[in-house]
């Protein structure tokens, strides 16, 4: 190594500043509203009729069959993720419920209380609204994908057959068209066993707790999105485990949390990059002084 | 050490039968981002639902910013520490930088959804600064401006005072060369404060990318997701660009036949192990600290492709730079700084293709025709564009080609 | 003096007593003036604070069913309307259910709530059928009826299709006539022509005559080809290898085929005049036959979605709000049977007009009108619309 101490020093210098910088860290604050709606699905009262299917596709101007279809078991036999023609699907796991039958789940956006599509979305098209729903908005979107990449439950879809105008797919708790009437959504509208309640976070998250401490035998005491990622507007309580009914086991930390602490380490008020030209400008000084 | 007699090669083609393949692979990449435009992502891609992003952002974007840190790592040593002895290789490395940068941004046009609207983030309205993502972006679209202003002094220099426009336009030479002359005195001044700019910008964007995939703890290996991937990133960052300086300017020597610049280069490459034990450093720290080594027990895609990463890629690098003799010669040298390119670009593919791993995928992502396709085709543009600009701007300093005439 | 004061004190006391128990009556929570159950039914004391709500644990769970019951007290049928949006109407068969949990835990199986010394309240009294999200915590009238259903429907004969029990709603209700696969013809046989009726003749004394309504028994009834051609040979009909000649079915002509379904005929000697008669019959027909005229409303209507499967089958009330036990001023559309109230009378309950629940019979006008002036038909309460 022909590096002097001196150089060798001033350039690990240099380094660890930029490099401190970019780790600093900072309290984010979150826009929380108390009165943040939630709905909670109690697996063990679905019975698979997928007529949220139905009211959802409906509602939303997609794609659906006459009602009847809906009836046909058939097409649960394999394993299905929300597609960019559908918000919600409903998967059945023989023998996964009480008395060995099955246990019918309906899976779509979980509503994140801290959600890392919204976070990643470069151009906040996708939003989390005090109310609790995470919306989109296709006008501001560029299609980058980012938000699939970030969300831990893989639920946004992208319309990948459109050329020219495609747009993310996802469930959006018929905010527009149902919540802000006053009405329910449409799956738990539909739904006749009331599988989803629907009602503000904190109430139906009572709701879940009080129904397993009545039923121990027919829960597992676990509320599946009181804590995951830091919260879900969307919670399970169900008789299997979950990961065997194909919710990802996740950690109870937000995954927005880190990343937005790094970020706003970094831009808080543009410390970071004002503070790095500076030692930058003083290093160039001290170097051509040292040439002198 | 400087060439100050240039050797001039009018009489070196620029059509070479290797230069006509890459034409061919650049044509066909042209086609398929025609096909990809006409017919969508969905028709030319094998991304879907759980995978939402391919090699056109794992190599197109993510290497290619990386691999185009040469611009500021060597703006950086020559300009900021003024080690004005490596200027011969600043430029190339600039132009390198300026194309990879383009290429980078038209690489992102092509995979987005809407890409029509990718002046969106520019929007006061439409910040978001919670997004690396974001970050990214506007990073990438302030260097590359910065990149174009710093290149400037080349285009003058070029031009300046042999302004000669064709037929009609030529009553435009005179406006022409007193702009370029209010440019130069401007640039003189002030292209410090640029160079600076791009060093920081840089610095923001190459860690930045790294927090792109800190956000999803859940889907990425446990080998490479870790809260200091944006740190690793920037050092592999700076490692890795100065890897490409030497890299390119062999091959760029080679191929235009001028003397190889082996002095500054060796030179240049001496920062490069210490760099990567810095980065090896942090990287064991942390892979100690959260215990994810124990990854490394069973054989799979990804812990043997993190083992060819961090052996091929970091480690023998390391061992063949730190010798003063190997560093001396010019194979070794090249292999070298290629080992360390390789390492940080399958750092990089391993991070956003082959690390990456959702919850409901039933099976891998493997890149279509297509999309190799679109990625060669763009790195055969490059190299297309490199060679255009060498023969006719001042780029090399010892390779003057016909612009040097009269 | 001393007693004045006493007495001073005392009425301080009643008035601050009335003060505290009217002043508890008003604060008696919004949520809970709907409800139509007696304070106690939830709360175990008496005064029940927001603090120390004293609650009982959801009837649900407790078990706090009271009294006995039979079968037969309540409805046969009960037709549930008020919810009918996607589908229509449901026809449940009360009897049939309350006969079968009879076996297993009684009423409480299904009415797990029920006040002492009462009638058992229908599920609609502590259910209500909900649109917003008011109440979290109790099912809706919807969710009530589906959680009770399915629970037996799904673990015991695995039916979780909407069809068993709904009918999608169409323009026109008709009864279709499903193929069925596991009958001749909906198993692709091609249509086998029967005559409409045939008439046999016994030597049974004085009543020789049977008539046999085939029409009736397929289309009206419901019977399959196989619950009387019963047997699993292609040859028991195609005697001669498939050909297109009528099959044999002379040995259909037993006792034994008619006595399958009509058991209880065959079984006591003086119901066989039920079918052996001394002339020949005509089609069965719903007024002449049972003496209760279908109309136009249930002319339409399947047999079994009233009288049940037609081996339990039942018969069920004539009294309309019997079956239609939803039916209240809120619900029923009076024009519906041609008659449109003016304003004056549809307030009315439906029993002011129409006495002892016969809403069959003419109404009663005398109890507020004038008879020599105002009575039925010559006056209206309205005007007709059809």
């Amino acid at each position: 190594m022909t590096i002097n101490r001196k150089d060798f020093l001033r350039t690990v210098g240099v380094l660890t500043g930029a490099a401190s910088i970019s780790t600093l860290n900072a309290s984010i604050q979150h826009n929380v509203d108390l009165d943040r709606l939630g709905v909670l699905s109690d697996l063990t009262l679905c019975i698979g009729c997928r007529k949220c299917e139905f009211a959802c596709n409906k509602s939303h101007g997609l794609p659906y069959e006459s009602i009847d279809k809906y009836d046909d078991p058939s097409i649960m036999e394999n394993f299905r993720r929300p597609t960019s023609t559908q918000h919600t699907v409903v998967n059945r796991y023989p023998e996964k419920g009480n008395n060995g039958l099955p246990l019918d789940v309906k899976v779509q956006c979980m509503h994140c209380e801290h959600p890392a599509c919204a976070s990643a979305c470069i151009v906040g098209a996708l939003q989390k609204d005090p109310k609790g729903p995470v919306t989109y908005d296709a006008a501001k979107c560029i299609g980058c994908r980012y938000c699939m990449v970030a969300c831990p439950f893989q639920v946004p879809q992208y319309q990948y057959d459109n050329a020219l105008t495609p747009i993310l797919m996802k469930c959006d708790l018929c905010y527009d068209q149902n919540i802000k009437n006053g009405q329910l959504p449409s799956c738990v509208a539909m739904c006749p066993r009331e599988v989803m309640v629907f009602g503000q976070r904190k109430d139906v998250l009572a709701l879940a707790h009080e129904r397993i401490r009545t039923h121990p035998d027919r829960y597992i005491d676990h509320v599946y999105g009181e804590n995951e990622v830091g919260g879900t507007s969307w919670m399970y309580i169900s008789s299997e485990p979950f990961e065997n009914i194909d919710l990802p086991t996740l950690s109870y930390e937000c995954p927005s949390h880190l990343t937005e602490n790094i970020q706003h380490g970094i831009f808080k008020g543009f410390s970071g990059p004002i503070l790095l030209f500076g030692l930058l400008g003083l290093a160039m000084k001290l170097y051509r002084k040292d040439e002198e | 050490m400087r060439q100050t007699n240039g050797i001039n090669r009018n009489d070196l083609k620029f059509f070479t039968p290797g230069v006509i393949i890459i034409t061919i692979f650049a044509c066909l990449g042209i086609f398929s981002i025609i096909y990809r435009l006409i017919f969508g992502l969905g028709a030319a891609t094998n991304l879907d639902g759980q995978y939402p992003w391919g090699i056109w952002i794992g190599i197109d974007v993510a290497s290619g910013v990386a691999l185009a840190a040469g611009g500021f790592t060597s703006s950086f040593i020559a300009h900021i520490m003024h080690r004005e002895r490596y200027d011969v290789i600043t430029r190339p490395a600039l132009l390198t930088a300026l194309l990879g940068y383009t290429f980078v941004a038209i690489g992102v046009m092509i995979d987005l959804g809407r890409y029509y609207w990718i002046w969106h983030p520019i929007m006061p309205s439409m910040w978001q600064g919670n997004s690396a993502l974001f970050e990214v972006g506007m990073c990438v679209m302030l260097y590359v401006t910065v990149l174009y202003i710093e290149f400037m002094p080349i285009v003058i220099e070029r031009f300046l005072g042999k302004v000669n426009f064709p037929g009609i336009l030529s009553i435009l030479n005179h406006t022409t060369e007193i702009i370029l002359r209010i440019f130069n005195r401007f640039l003189s001044k002030s292209i410090s404060l640029f160079i600076i700019a791009g060093v920081v910008l840089s610095c923001m964007h190459q860690s930045s990318l790294g927090t792109l995939m800190a956000i999803v703890p859940s889907k990425l290996h446990p080998l490479w997701h870790t809260p200091i991937l944006s740190l690793l990133f920037l050092m592999s960052a700076f490692s890795v660009g100065i890897a490409m300086v030497i890299f390119e300017s062999i091959l760029a020597s080679r191929s235009l036949k001028i003397p190889f610049e082996t002095p500054v280069l060796s030179q240049y490459a001496r920062y490069i192990p210490l760099l990567l034990w810095i980065y090896l450093f942090a990287k064991v720290l942390d892979m100690v600290s959260r215990d994810s080594y124990v990854y490394l027990q069973h054989v799979t895609l990804e812990s043997s492709s993190f083992f060819l990463e961090m052996v091929l890629g970091v480690i023998s690098p390391i061992l063949i730079l730190s010798s003063r003799r190997l560093r001396k010669k010019v194979p070794w040298l090249f292999t070298g700084a290629a080992l360390t390119i390789f390492g940080v670009l399958l750092n990089r593919i391993n991070v956003f293709v082959i690390g990456y791993s959702p919850p409901y995928a039933t099976e891998r992502y493997v890149p279509s025709i297509m999309e190799i396709l679109v990625t060669v085709g763009l790195i055969s543009c490059i190299i297309l564009l490199y060679r255009f600009f060498v023969f006719h701007f001042p780029v090399h300093h010892a390779f003057k080609g016909k612009h040097y005439e009269g | 003096m001393k007693d004045n004061r006493h007495f001073q004190t005392l009425c301080i006391f009643m008035v601050m007593f009335l003060f505290i128990l009217s002043g508890q009556n008003l604060q008696l929570p919004k949520s809970h003036l709907e409800m139509n159950t007696y304070c106690m039914s939830c709360h175990t004391c008496d005064n029940p604070t927001d603090d120390n709500p004293c609650l009982e644990i959801c009837p649900r769970h407790g078990g706090k069913f009271k009294g006995t019951h039979t079968v037969d007290e309540g409805p046969k049928i009960v037709i549930m309307d008020q919810l009918s949006d996607i589908y229509s109407s449901v026809v449940f068969q009360h009897e049939l259910h309350a006969g079968m949990s009879e076996m297993s835990g009684g009423c409480d199986l299904c009415h797990h709530f029920s006040n002492p010394d009462e009638l058992v309240p229908p599920c609609r009294e502590c259910h209500k059928i909900k649109d917003n999200y008011t109440n979290i915590a109790m099912p809706s009238l919807k969710a009530a009826y589906h959680r009770q259903c399915l629970n037996c429907h799904r673990e015991w004969s695995h039916e979780t299709e909407c069809s068993t029990c709904h009918l999608v709603k169409r323009e026109q209700e008709t009864i279709s006539i499903v193929p069925d696969p596991t009958d001749i013809m909906g198993a692709y046989h091609p249509r086998i022509e029967a005559e409409e009726r045939y008439v046999y003749s016994t030597n049974y004394p004085n009543f020789p005559i049977v008539t046999f309504h085939h029409t009736d028994h397929v289309d009206l009834f419901g019977e399959k080809c196989v619950d009387c051609h019963s047997g699993n040979s292609c040859l028991r009909c195609h005697e001669n290898g498939g050909s297109d000649e009528p099959p044999h079915i002379e040995n259909l002509h037993s006792k034994q085929t008619c006595c399958n379904c009509h058991t209880q005929a065959c079984r006591e000697p003086d119901q066989c005049i039920f079918c052996h008669k001394d002339h020949e019959m005509p089609k069965f027909n719903h007024t002449t036959s049972v003496g209760w005229d279908l109309g136009d409303r249930h002319e339409d209507v399947a047999c079994q979605s009233c009288h049940g499967p037609l081996k339990t089958f039942i018969i069920p009330s004539k009294v309309c709000t019997n079956c239609h036990i939803h039916w209240d001023l809120d619900i029923f559309d009076h024009g519906t049977t041609g008659l449109i109230l003016t304003d004056d009378h549809v307030e009315f309950e439906c029993t002011e007009c129409h006495l002892n629940e016969d809403f069959s019979a003419p109404p009663d006008c005398e109890n507020c009108h004038d008879p020599e002036e105002i009575n039925y038909p010559d006056s209206l309460p309205g005007y007709k619309n059809k």
